[in-house]
């Protein structure tokens, strides 16, 4: 009954609301056996190559392989959850926080974090070949969320150009210090007013009670600090960040 | 002559392919590459320092900018090796390196 209320039709056809239908996308990646498993052989930070019954694929990162990875696995998926709260679901690839056997320590769990791989990506285009609402989304998104290393980490997903963004790899997001902030597309748009869709999405967000939705993914100073960054936004109404 | 290597990891196919091999002649950084002018452009970008309004630029300090792109090409799409001389180069002639398989257990 519950599940039925919450359907709704679009052009005659009963859909999931998004969030309904990405918790359960969640849940199968959280839960489903690896058809197969692989490792890239080079790379500082390893990425793993899964595959799951029915062929959805995934690429996990481990939390036990690279510098600080419980930390970073943790992030990969807080930036997924931003994502979501602010509405944003096309922007960020569906992560979630799981367990599985340690590709260097065998017969060992670890945490891996397990995101949808984008299909047929173009890797890093240029600003040019995006659209410009991406552009500003992905702005808001960094300021929202630190992000630190935002020079190579996009994705253009076909048809295009101008290809859908996909932004990837926020393992070290979530900075405490505004002066962190290391974005192409933030700099793209500093100093200017937000949009009125972002800022109702930055509303949305704020709404989505974040400090619990983050509180076991982020640690309480850097959770501290996204939300004095977001209220910021809102009051200042221009793409910016409190100092220092 | 040493060099680094870009390579794409190709999920689907399960390989990390190279798209570009990068190395410093004379004063700038030069590409091989089959699609050079594409990767000059996406890779060849400033890179923002720790210092804010600062960026390392491939034409001012070709060796500082790869080894600053060395550190931040380490993502999920895109990887660099670190620098190696072309007759110790671990990638292929074929450019392509298949990933390993690894037992599938969830645990």
């Amino acid at each position: 009954m519950g599940r039925r209320q919450r359907m709704r039709k679009r052009a005659g056809v009963v859909v999931l609301p998004t969030a309904t239908a990405t918790s359960g996308l969640e849940a199968y990646l959280q839960l489903a056996e690896p058809t197969t498993r692989h490792r890239g052989v080079h790379g500082a930070h390893p990425s793993y190559r899964i595959l799951f019954p029915g062929g959805v694929l995934a690429l996990a990162k481990p939390a036990d392989e690279g510098g600080d990875g419980e930390r970073r696995v943790r992030h990969e998926v807080a930036a997924w959850k931003v994502a979501q709260g602010l509405g944003w679901t096309d922007l960020v690839g569906t992560t979630v926080l799981r367990q599985m056997e340690s590709g260097v320590a065998p017969s060992t769990a670890t945490t891996f974090s397990v995101q949808v791989v984008w299909p047929a990506p173009i890797d890093n285009p240029d600003l040019s070949q995006l659209r410009d609402t991406d552009i500003w989304r992905a702005a808001a998104f960094d300021a929202v969320t630190v992000s630190t290393d935002r020079s190579h980490n996009w994705l253009g997903v076909p048809p295009g150009p101008p290809y859908q963004l996909a932004l990837v790899d926020h393992g070290d997001a979530f900075a405490t210090t505004s002066s962190s902030i290391s974005s192409v597309f933030f700099s793209e748009r500093q100093g200017q007013p937000l949009p009125d869709a972002i800022r109702q999405a930055l509303e949305l967000l704020r709404e989505s009670d974040p400090q619990r939705v983050l509180s076991s993914l982020l640690e309480q100073d850097r959770l501290d600090a996204m939300m004095v960054r977001i209220d910021h936004l809102l009051s200042t109404r221009i793409l910016s960040l409190p100092g220092p | 002559m040493a060099h680094i290597d870009i390579l794409v990891n190709d999920y689907p196919a399960a390989i990390q392919r190279r798209v570009a091999s990068l190395y410093i002649q004379g004063d700038r950084i030069e590409i091989e590459s089959e699609e050079p002018e594409v990767w000059r452009d996406r890779l060849l970008r400033p890179i923002p320092t720790e210092e804010p309004g600062v960026a390392t630029d491939p034409d001012d300090n070709p060796e500082a900018f790869l080894k600053a792109l060395i550190a931040r090409l380490q993502g999920s799409y895109l990887v660099a090796t670190d620098w190696h001389p072309r007759r110790a180069c671990p990638i292929p002639e074929s450019g392509v390196v298949p990933m390993d398989e690894l037992s599938s257990r969830s645990i």
